[in-house]
């Protein structure tokens, strides 16, 4: 008995240690958990992770220098632009993919509406939030390059198919999306007008919409900028756009092609993602701000008004 | 004898557990009463009970006035949209008391439905799909036409005359959330007097306001309450409730007290 207290002093410290760095403990072990597995997923063939280097180097010898040629018009069908761009692989390509993700985010933020005014707890009896939350998340959890498979199966091969399956995705997505904007808001507004007795649709386009407007603004745009990223996916398997010139390419072991085309896809996603989010910054809680010139838009909503309050105080003292 | 508008009986009201039990009141025409009592004693319960918010425990609420725009309900947060313009929400109001508004958006409804109906059926190849179709169209097409007319011409006579009883004209199209506190009370005062309500409950809505701005409010209430409609408000001054209401209530160990005022 004499001896089990330094004992259990001992013991005390150790679990004090364990106890102190119990989180990285907790990462450490997880991190080695996944080592674990990746060990079971690859059957312990770590060697090929050196082999990878060769083909890697091989790739980038035969994709670059990108081959830009299919920046130039292309030679079936004749083109009658005037500038030989406009007819290039790479521009109908991306328009197309623009195209596409526009029609759909449009089509898809109606149904996204209607959906999820029936989805929001605070509009609609409990039932009738789960059966419509069920559907969003059934049209959500199929990715919309299944989606685009199954309607190349139903439609064939083209844009059609591209549109109904980002449509069809955008719809569970931005559905979410805007159930939760919706359920977030304040519910006096709610409470007031349903007590003065008016109709469900008359809430609806009267106090939920303009209420949750910024962040249904904001979700738009989120969408299209996200859908024009995936429309290069789904051409791959022929559902139009520039993804479908790209995995041309690809069965042809064209790689340089492939890669300018992929530069193009990525300069123009960039750029769409900073449009869009300087757009959103417009509408966003916060950014209540007036931009009375183009020149701010591109700024950050606490620049833009230290940049007008510094302008009207100039103007003030002339 | 004057008419009853609202008769509270044997009301037992609390979320889970009862806070407020065995109400027996009735409210008649033209009246004006305060609940009073400390916080978190039940008054706004006994407020979102009668607006139906929620259900009572037990005993029932009979509102005596018209189902759509017959109560007018200010809450504590006054409910204001506050992404939407000062016009926008007065005439929330109005259309909630307009019996041709309700008729239009009945028959939208009706239209939606057999629009969407159509568009099912089309799908299958129904020959009944496109005379439906026309029918949903002639029915939601004119709704919302009769819908944004008749809108524009309340905003034209009642909006306007409510805009200028609480002198907020100059914000017409400035949105909710740039005014000031007493601004926003201000418009939501607005709001039910273009709503012209048979009986107004209204939670706490002289609290917080600076003396100018609560005889603003206050008179345009009074100038409802004058044209015959009752009035139920939560007030935790006494004294200001002892000087603008006929009969208050005081809510004492889980059950209310009535006190009668003889004003001179």
């Amino acid at each position: 008995m004499r001896d089990s207290k330094p004992q259990s002093t001992a013991l005390n410290s150790a679990l004090e240690v364990v106890k102190r760095y119990q989180i990285l403990l907790f990462v450490v072990l997880l991190a080695f958990y996944a080592v674990v597995v990746m060990n079971g997923l690859i059957d312990g063939k770590w060697g090929r992770l050196a082999g990878g280097w060769e083909n890697l180097r091989i790739f980038f010898a035969e994709s670059l220098p990108p081959d830009w040629s299919v920046l130039e018009a292309r030679s079936y069908p004749e083109c009658n632009q005037s500038i030989g761009f406009f007819c290039s692989i790479a521009y109908l390509g991306m328009l197309e993919t623009i195209k596409i993700a526009f029609v759909a985010t449009i089509f898809g933020f109606i149904g996204a509406i209607l959906l999820s005014s029936l989805a929001a707890r605070n509009l609609v009896p409990f039932w009738v939030s789960i059966i419509i939350r069920i559907l969003l998340s059934a049209m959500r959890s199929l990715p919309s390059l299944i989606w685009a498979i199954l309607f190349v199966i139903i439609f064939g091969l083209g844009p059609l198919a591209g549109v109904l399956a980002m449509t069809f995705y955008t719809i569970g997505y931005l559905g979410k999306l805007q159930y939760e904007a919706i359920e977030g808001m304040d519910s006096a507004p709610l409470e007031a007008s349903r007590a003065t007795g008016l109709t469900r649709p008359e809430i609806l386009t009267n106090v939920v919409i303009p209420e949750t407007s910024n962040h249904l603004l904001s979700q738009l745009m989120f969408m299209f900028e996200y859908n024009v990223r995936h429309g290069t996916v789904i051409g791959i398997v022929g559902a139009g756009g520039i993804g479908y010139y790209i995995s041309n390419y690809l069965n042809l072991f064209l790689y340089d092609k492939v890669f300018a085309l992929l530069l193009v896809t990525f300069i123009v996603v960039v750029l769409i993602d900073m449009i869009s989010m300087a757009v959103r910054s417009f509408v966003n809680e916060d950014g209540d701000v007036r931009r009375p010139s183009w020149l701010t838009v591109f700024f950050s909503p606490n620049r833009a008004v230290r940049y007008h309050k510094v302008r009207s105080d100039v103007e003030g003292e002339d | 004898m004057t008419n009853t508008l609202l008769k509270l009986n044997q009301l037992v009201v609390g979320y889970s557990t009862p806070l407020v039990s065995d109400i027996n009141i009735q409210v008649h025409e033209g009246e004006i009463i305060a609940i009073v009592g400390p916080s978190g004693i039940g008054k706004t319960t006994i407020i979102r009970t009668i607006g139906g918010l929620i259900r009572p425990i037990d005993g029932s609420v009979e509102l005596l006035v018209e189902p759509r725009g017959g109560l007018g309900y200010v809450p504590q947060k006054l409910g204001l949209v506050r992404h939407a313009s000062v016009e926008h929400n007065i005439t929330l109001g109005a259309i909630s008391s307009s019996h041709t508004i309700q008729q239009a958006s009945r028959f939208r409804s009706i239209g939606l439905c057999i629009l969407i109906v159509s568009l099912g059926i089309w799908f299958f190849k129904n020959p009944f799909a496109p005379p439906l179709f026309f029918l949903g169209c002639m029915l939601y097409i004119p709704s919302i036409i009769a819908t944004i007319v008749y809108t524009n011409q309340l905003k034209k006579t009642v909006v306007k005359q409510a805009m200028e009883d609480v002198g907020l004209t100059e914000k017409r199209l400035e949105p909710v959330r740039r005014l000031s506190g007493g601004q926003q009370r201000r418009v939501a005062t607005a709001r039910t007097l273009a709503q012209s309500p048979s009986l107004i409950v209204a939670d706490e809505f002289l609290s917080e306001l600076d003396q100018a701005n609560a005889m603003i409010v206050l008179n345009a209430m009074r100038k409802l309450t004058d044209a015959g409609s009752s009035m139920i408000m939560v007030e935790h001054n006494i004294e200001r409730a002892r000087s603008v209401a006929d009969r208050i209530w005081t809510i004492k160990d889980g059950s209310l007290v009535q006190e009668v005022i003889e004003h001179a």
